[in-house]
């Protein structure tokens, strides 16, 4: 939704701040939460964690990252950097889930919660930045309306009026 | 940014772990576990509820004339919520903490539809474009986004 109202509209990379925004509260939890919790606590915890942070990357990687590709080349540094984090923090999440000491899956889980956290901060401080400068508007208005049919967020906002 | 965005984006990634939530509670095995799950996404949703109550429902409330309606039950949504989720939070028998978990993540897309239905719409028509680029930058900056 931008300037002039236009309620169908919705950015790409400001759906994805967004994902960022409630994610980091969550990951602020889990921190406070992980000292205090059992290996099957973890686990549980984990498994919810996992569904929100992996579709996330998978959106970023299918919509945003492909579209940055012309742009930036498909083997640059800048989306290389990021898919590999991606990576990471799959094998992390497969290592908390292997993990069957209480120590051992509190230490796995506050890794993805770290490497989660720096992921987040680049991505915002230059992925994110260049997608606002380089990939037009109504690109990234197509990716938004992409986005929102995915996650299933209603897409088109009805005018009060018309309810 | 418009906070409207910002909290849609929220939406989304919460429908994921609803979506996920809804197929595993009935599985769970036993208390603590349905707990643990339960724990994860009210961090998320007590959260989105706070920005939204503090940021667009005190603005929306000032610029309102009489139609208050939508406020208050969305307000309502909020406090049902918290007490599903405090509910949950002291539960002992593992019947009644499937339940309130399954209660909890109905309620919660049943809030998240009607905020897209009626609330975001009204705020959107409500509220001055610059005012909902200040309430955007206060949402990123509360939620520590790099740059906000």
């Amino acid at each position: 939704m931008r300037d002039g109202g236009d309620v169908e509209s919705m950015d790409i990379v400001e759906t994805l701040l967004g994902e960022h925004g409630v994610l980091y509260a969550q990951l602020d939890h889990l921190e406070e939460a992980i000292p205090q919790l059992s290996v099957n606590a973890l686990k549980a915890e984990i498994e919810v964690f996992a569904v929100a942070l992996q579709s996330h990357s998978a959106l970023e990687d299918e919509l945003l990252f492909i579209a940055l590709e012309p742009i930036l080349g498909v083997g640059s540094p800048e989306l290389l950097g990021m898919r590999m984090m991606h990576e990471d923090i799959d094998r992390q999440i497969e290592a908390c889930r292997a993990a069957t000491e209480v120590t051992q899956a509190q230490g796995q889980l506050l890794g993805v919660v770290e490497l989660a956290r720096q992921h987040f901060m680049g991505e915002e401080q230059t992925l994110f930045a260049t997608a606002k400068k380089m990939i037009p508007q109504e690109t990234r208005d197509a990716l938004g309306a992409t986005w929102a049919s995915r996650r299933g967020v209603m897409r088109l906002m009805l005018a009060p009026e018309d309810l | 940014m418009n906070i409207i965005d910002g909290l849609l984006g929220e939406h989304g990634v919460l429908y994921a772990e609803i979506d996920y939530l809804e197929g595993t509670i009935p599985e769970e095995k036993a208390v603590a576990d349905v707990q643990a799950s339960l724990a994860f996404l009210a961090a998320g949703v007590q959260s989105h509820s706070r920005l939204e109550d503090e940021l667009v429902f005190v603005s929306l409330e000032r610029h309102l004339d009489g139609e208050q309606g939508v406020i208050q039950s969305m307000r309502r949504m909020h406090a049902d919520l918290d007490a599903t989720f405090e509910r949950l939070r002291t539960a002992t028998d593992l019947g009644v903490a499937r339940d309130l978990a399954s209660s909890a993540v109905a309620l919660a897309r049943e809030h998240f539809s009607a905020e897209e239905e009626l609330c975001f719409p009204l705020a959107e028509d409500a509220l001055p474009q610059d005012q909902l680029l200040r309430l955007g930058d206060t949402w990123a900056a509360r939620r520590g986004l790099a740059g906000a």
